[in-house]
């Protein structure tokens, strides 16, 4: 369909217009191959063929400090897989930000198609955040959930970033987006993605991967108590509070734990949306992964206990209204 | 002269960089606010932002300038992105025609979703790759006129150019802003302290006169 997958080379310019012609640049080149370009294509084509360049340019802006991408095989490889990921997964095609996603898997694992593999499965996890519409982009809902958290354990933090920016929370947008791909180094974020897979850890999560996976079966594995040390570390106080319904993943704490360690500073030195950056931007290359995961576990459960404590209070409130409106009746039927 | 602490400024404006992608929008920010440019800038994800403060006349104005991804797809935080903006500085690459053909339709989301009274500067960046250049000044430079724009070529790398496009941009707006006041009132001595004057939309403080700033 696009000689150039597959041929160890990359495009970084269109080769399609946006009514489904080849541009000039295509035209002028001697490639015979480009005549069958005058049957008309398919829209699914012509929306695929536009962003083949897209995810060039950004391959060639990823990882431009390791040795690895001077190859340019390699630089093919990453270009490849993200190029026949956005054909097979139409609703996310590529979005700016895979790349970062990607490039470590395809540096690890040397052979293409099982790299490509691991990425469909890493998307699998990430790929609501990718999604967009024309008013909104996935990973604004985590955003929200972040937001939320602020605000049920620090609220005075919360109520100072709300005025910054609205509690629109975007500044922390690159860090879920990419999993902290980009305040991370290379190395240090191998080690810290595994860190954070391995306590988010469920023996359900391959069923769910699959498609065609019964519900019941995945119930099945759930319900099964003595699965409960199986879990990591994150995953298993979901289970263990009942608050399965949760979908937060561990990035979402990770990030109120780097809010909750610059508190003083975003409170006392944060006055516009930039000195939060500012602030933020520091956390570069000064993480400790395990001290990181560390603190966003406390968070998570101080999180969750407040969630539940809200909940038995509501609980209370809620009998109380019983208890009066019961009165009322047993009043309005004595009267009677 | 009296000692400004960081904080201290007449005038707060939100700038927005937008632009195709790859054509160093973010290299003009960082060459703007830190004099510094990366041959191995990675692309934006999500938004970034920046500021500095200037001189314009006897005023300090700072600017709070707003990076985006260049990717359509992004178009999707639009609505908070430009929010309030008074300034635009709207880039393509000298050296990709395609990039100069996506400025109409970014100077059309651009009108879509800002006030009228928005100032936008044309931009032309990576001028000193003089050997691949695809775009004419001339062209440009017709298209600004008639697009009513201002317009500047600029190459981050080289440091050409930068700093006038962005003082440019500034200071149009301070004059914008200074002529509301006056239209205001016409004793601008008699302005209510703090008020904001919005060339923007209407819910944001995107130009705060702070008046008295340097009694602190």
């Amino acid at each position: 369909m696009e000689p150039t997958v597959g041929s160890g080379k990359i495009l970084t310019t269109p080769v399609i217009t946006e009514d489904g012609q080849p541009t000039e640049y295509e035209t002028d080149s001697t490639k015979p191959e480009q005549t069958i370009n005058n049957v008309s294509l398919d829209k699914d084509v012509i929306v695929w063929k536009l962003t083949l360049h897209q995810i060039g340019l950004d391959v060639v802006r990823t990882d431009r400090a390791l040795v690895y991408y001077e190859n340019n095989e390699n630089e093919a490889k990453l270009w490849d897989i993200l190029a026949v990921y956005s054909w097979i997964d139409k609703d996310i095609g590529y979005c700016q930000g895979m790349t970062d996603l990607c490039s470590p898997i395809t540096i690890l694992i040397e052979n293409e198609a099982d790299a490509f593999w691991c990425f469909e499965r890493l998307m699998r996890r990430m790929r609501s955040n990718f999604k967009s519409s024309t008013s909104t982009i996935g990973v604004r809902s985590q955003l929200v959930v972040l937001a939320s958290v602020i605000k049920a354990v620090d609220p005075k933090l919360h109520e100072h970033l709300e005025k910054l920016d609205g509690g629109e929370y975007l500044f922390a947008f690159r860090m879920l987006m990419v999993l902290f791909r980009r305040e991370f180094s290379f190395v240090d974020i191998l080690y810290l993605w595994e860190l954070m897979w391995a306590m988010e850890y469920n023996p359900t999560l391959f069923l769910t991967y699959e498609s065609n996976t019964d519900a019941n079966e995945i119930k099945a594995v759930a319900g099964k108590e003595n699965l409960l040390d199986v879990y990591g570390r994150f995953e298993r106080r979901y289970i263990r509070t009942g608050q399965k319904d949760e979908d937060a993943p561990l990035s979402i704490f990770l990030m109120a734990g780097v809010l909750e360690g610059k508190n003083k500073r975003l409170l006392k030195e944060a006055k516009g949306l930039d000195d939060v950056v500012k602030i933020l931007n520091e956390m570069t290359g000064n993480l400790d992964a395990k001290k990181a995961c560390s603190e966003a576990l406390k968070i998570h459960k101080k999180y969750l206990t407040n969630k539940m404590r809200g909940r038995f209070s509501d609980g209370a409130r809620l009998e109380k209204v019983v208890a009066v409106v019961l009165r009322g009746i047993v009043q309005v039927v004595v009267a009677f | 002269m009296a000692y400004r602490a960081d904080e201290d400024y007449d005038y707060l404006f939100k700038v927005v960089l937008i632009g195709d992608s790859g054509v160093g929008k973010s290299n003009l920010l960082s060459r703007f606010t830190r004099n510094e440019f990366s041959l191995e800038s990675k692309s934006t994800i999500g938004v970034e932002f920046a500021t500095r403060s200037i001189h314009v006349d006897d005023k300090v104005v700072k600017a709070q300038i707003w990076d985006t991804a260049g990717q359509e797809r992004y178009r999707a935080i639009t609505s908070a992105y430009y929010r309030g903006a008074v300034g635009a500085l709207l880039v393509y690459d000298v050296t990709r025609h395609v990039t100069f053909e996506n400025v109409e339709r970014w100077l059309k989301e651009l009108r879509d979703h800002t006030d009228m009274n928005i100032v936008i500067m044309l931009v032309g960046n990576k001028a000193d790759l003089r050997h691949l250049r695809a775009v004419t000044t001339e062209d440009a430079k017709a298209f600004a006129e008639r697009e009513n724009t201002f317009f500047m070529e600029t190459s981050a790398l080289e440091a050409m150019n930068v700093e006038n496009a962005f003082t440019e941009v500034l200071t149009q707006i301070y004059r914008v802003v200074s002529r509301k006041a006056l239209d205001i009132c016409d004793d601008p001595a008699a302005l209510p302290k703090g008020q904001t004057i919005n060339v923007g939309s209407k819910d944001d403080v995107s130009a705060v006169k702070k008046v008295g700033c340097c009694s602190a």
